[in-house]
């Protein structure tokens, strides 16, 4: 039988299964063997079976699009995404660090600021920035963390060194993505499961009612946690419920809440109001509350800062932790590890122009063709200028927005990401990942086995996200036992 | 303790699919009678007992069966269509799916995949009846996921309180056509024998009943049997009993009480069938203020935007 990975070419890219079309790397080893060991039909029942069990267990994503919201199934291809535990232990070690350091960080800046008198970061940096909120000043969280779920996508690049790409922490969402897709995996690869150690991921849930119960006003015995949710109408209202159904939480809307003339939060219940002491919120800060951020919202609380401030609920994440998924900030993150923890960072960040610095703006400038260009305060990957996939036009435009608010962008070369084998059209072919683990801080830290793989499904694309046509893998820690 | 809204959503979730479940039951019974009569088809009779005769001749349709086949499974802008009800089950379980055991939830899946992948064959009586038999199956599955799954607190209790209100509504439906038809009270033994097959109880009432088979005899059954999970007075008195659990109840109880007990007092199998009429129309508006009591009591204030 031909070799099911005959013709496969990841050049020049680094790819995560296979050392070269013939030698799987030794973690991936099983899952080679079992491969090659099936013949083309049983591959495509297998992938037959993984869409039906999407289907039957209603995973899916909701787009937007021409002004409707659309569900879609949720796109998870057949082959994962394996990682060795020894290398996975050095990159739960680098974020551990990096999470650390962003909650000191963003302490301080709501706190004291020595950050800024001590001349490691540029003053107007913060106050011009869109995610810094004022109201926020003088406010001290339990155990200092304002950061409690944080997401930062990791990727590798031609060398092989795993780089952070940015990190999420206003509402990162995908995490139930990441266990949905291995119940899906562990009903279309039973045998694989059982014949190697695959670190399990499902405590994920358990972990995160615990840092969130962490959070509790002081002398709440069994605390009322709820999850906050805009709605069914957002593109990630499935986790919401997803999360909030594991844990055994409420899953709440801004209408389900008040805050009483006693500033405590409460929920309409079928039996009366019920005090509230954490929230879990998946609402944008401008949103969350009418009386402080944007007037004409109607997904928040009014009052719900008042009921925070004076420590009668907390809020994950904490109102204005966003600061710190500025790109400019993110470009600092490597001098104010090194600030706040006096060591190196173990987990390196992607070389980063940062307009706001004229040199660096000329080199952006003077390379727009080689570069990816992001404003430092979008997600979802929106409003991202790609330099060598870019038209002559769109480059003059991405100067002109440079130009006007250098402040508000950075640029990376254009990484060359590495690959793992997809599944298209009944086929193996090399397509570009990126990894977005879930890092849980409250009174402990807590780090996800793995994380959610992205994967772009067009060739040659670098665009995982799942709006724009992305698609997911499950992600194997796989324990080799000293094996390696 | 459960949230107001969530209570609504899963009142609606389970109306929803209790009334695709009866809807099913009651083209199935009128496509098997018809497939048995001597007169001509009445294919007008299940749109009138759902309630939908005015959009029915608003939009100047004919009683045709495959006109209404269409307007009462398939149609989506009929809101009591078997797609609307699907749909609507679906909209509102969505929102509430954290609060019920996750096979409930892949059983509405599964129904929304019926709608989208057979509803095509229906048009043909072999597979139409397949094709309800397997939407009714599948309402039957959730039934029992969570009789047998969801523990018995304030969300089992209002889907209970939303399924029992839902049939209590719609065995008077099928109930009041039949009195009202020119068949009506002494009519054909097969009318009656049809009325009770639309609601699957044919056999449980010739359990109670014993041979022969009388049109008070059936009134009685459908209305008053203790015992019969789709007559008038199982609906109230399981309603009852789901009230008394939950919080402040007691309002919206002893509106529940003061119908059952109207209800019984009413003797409604003595009723002629002018009389009877008259006194189905009122106990659907008492049924539809029992709605507005859980609604008032337990619901969210509605948006105001």
């Amino acid at each position: 039988m031909k070799s099911h990975f005959h013709g496969y070419d990841n050049h020049p890219f680094h790819d995560e299964m296979l050392a070269c079309p013939v030698t799987p790397r030794p973690a991936a080893r099983p899952l080679y063997d079992t491969v090659q060991g099936m013949d083309r039909s049983t591959l495509s029942d297998r992938s037959r079976a993984l869409e039906a069990a999407i289907d039957a267990m209603g995973i899916t994503f909701t787009v937007y699009s021409e002004g409707q919201n659309i569900d879609r199934q949720w796109p998870l291809d057949l082959v994962p995404r394996i990682i060795e535990l020894g290398e996975w232990q050095r990159i739960h070690e680098g974020l551990c660090q990096r999470v650390t350091a962003l909650n000191h960080f963003i302490d301080d800046l709501y706190g004291e600021q020595a950050v800024i008198r001590d001349g490691v970061l540029p003053a107007d940096l913060i106050s011009s920035s869109r995610n810094f909120r004022e109201a926020c000043r003088g406010i001290k969280p339990a155990h200092g963390v304002w950061a409690h779920i944080c997401g930062s996508d990791l990727v590798r690049d031609e060398q092989g060194v795993v780089r952070v790409l940015e990190d999420n922490l206003r509402v990162p969402s995908g995490v139930s993505y990441m266990l949905e897709n291995r119940h899906v995996m562990k009903r279309i690869f039973p045998e694989l499961f059982a014949n190697q150690t695959i670190l399990p991921v499902d405590d994920y849930c358990s972990q995160l009612l615990d840092t969130l119960g962490s959070l509790a006003p002081a002398g709440v015995a069994s605390p009322e946690i709820v999850v906050l949710t805009p709605g069914i109408y957002n593109s990630a209202y499935f986790e919401h419920s997803y999360l909030a159904q594991q844990m055994g939480a409420e899953l709440v809307e801004g209408r389900d809440l008040f805050v009483d003339s006693d500033d405590c939060l409460y929920m309409r219940t079928i039996a009366g109001p019920a005090r509230v002491d954490v929230v879990y919120r998946r609402i944008d800060d401008d949103f969350l509350d009418p009386e402080v951020f944007r007037p004409d919202s109607t997904l928040g609380v009014a009052g719900l800062m008042r009921a925070w401030r004076a420590g009668n609920v907390a809020i994950a994440n904490a109102p204005g932790a966003g600061v710190a998924d500025d790109k400019v900030i993110y470009a600092f993150m490597p001098e104010l590890i090194r600030y706040y923890l006096g060591e190196p960072p173990k987990l390196a960040n992607v070389p980063t122009w940062r307009c706001m610095y004229p040199d660096e703006c000329d080199y952006v400038l003077g390379h727009l063709n080689e570069m990816v260009v992001k404003p430092a305060n979008e997600s979802g990957g929106y409003g991202i200028l790609v330099g060598p996939r870019s038209s002559n036009e769109m480059r003059r435009q991405f100067e002109k927005l440079i130009r006007s608010d250098p402040r508000n962008y950075i640029a990376q070369p254009t990484l060359g990401l590495s690959t793992v084998p997809t599944l298209i059209e009944e086929r193996f072919e090399p397509r570009h990942v990126d990894l977005r683990p879930f890092v849980l801080q409250g009174r402990r830290q807590h780090v996800t086995m793995g994380g959610l793989s992205r994967v772009a499904l067009p060739r040659g694309s670098l665009v995982v996200n799942s709006s724009q046509g992305g698609g997911s893998k499950d992600t194997w820690v796989v324990d080799m036992g000293g094996a390696s | 303790m459960m949230l107001s809204r969530v209570g609504e959503q899963l009142y609606w979730m389970a109306r929803y699919l209790e009334r695709m479940d009866n809807t099913a039951r009651l083209i199935k019974a009128t496509t098997q009678q018809i497939l048995d009569a001597r007169h001509p088809a009445d294919w007008r009779a299940p749109v009138e007992i759902l309630g939908a005769a005015t959009l029915f001749d608003g939009r100047d349709l004919t009683a045709r069966e495959s006109t209404v086949m269409a307007f009462l499974i398939d149609d989506p802008c009929q809101p009591g269509s078997i797609r609307s009800s699907v749909r609507a089950a679906r909209e509102n379980a969505r929102t509430v799916r954290e609060l019920v055991p996750t096979d409930v939830w892949e059983g509405i899946n599964e129904l929304a995949a019926v709608m989208r992948d057979d509803v095509i064959a229906t048009s043909r009586r072999r597979r139409r009846l397949d094709f309800l038999r397997h939407l009714i199956a599948t309402n039957q599955r959730i039934n029992g996921i969570i009789e047998g799954s969801l523990s018995q607190g304030p969300p089992y209790h209002f889907i209970m309180l939303a399924r029992l209100l839902e049939r209590a509504d719609m065995t008077s439906r099928i109930l009041d056509k039949h009195t009202s038809d020119r068949h009506g009270h002494g009519g054909r033994a097969d009318g009656w024998m049809n009325t009770l097959h639309a609601l699957d109880g044919y056999l449980m009432y010739r359990q109670r009943m014993g041979a022969g088979l009388n049109p008070q005899s059936v009134v009685d059954f459908l209305m008053l049997d203790p015992a019969f999970p789709r007559s008038v007075r199982f609906c109230l008195r399981g309603m009852r009993g789901s009230l008394l659990t939950l919080p402040r109840s007691a309002p919206v109880l002893a509106e529940v009480q003061g119908l059952d007990h109207r209800h019984a007092e009413a003797e409604p199998h003595r009723l002629d069938p002018g009389e009877l009429h008259c006194y189905i129309d009122e106990l659907q508006t008492e049924l539809a203020d029992i709605h507005g009591h859980i609604a008032r009591h337990y619901f969210p204030e509605p948006l105001t935007c």
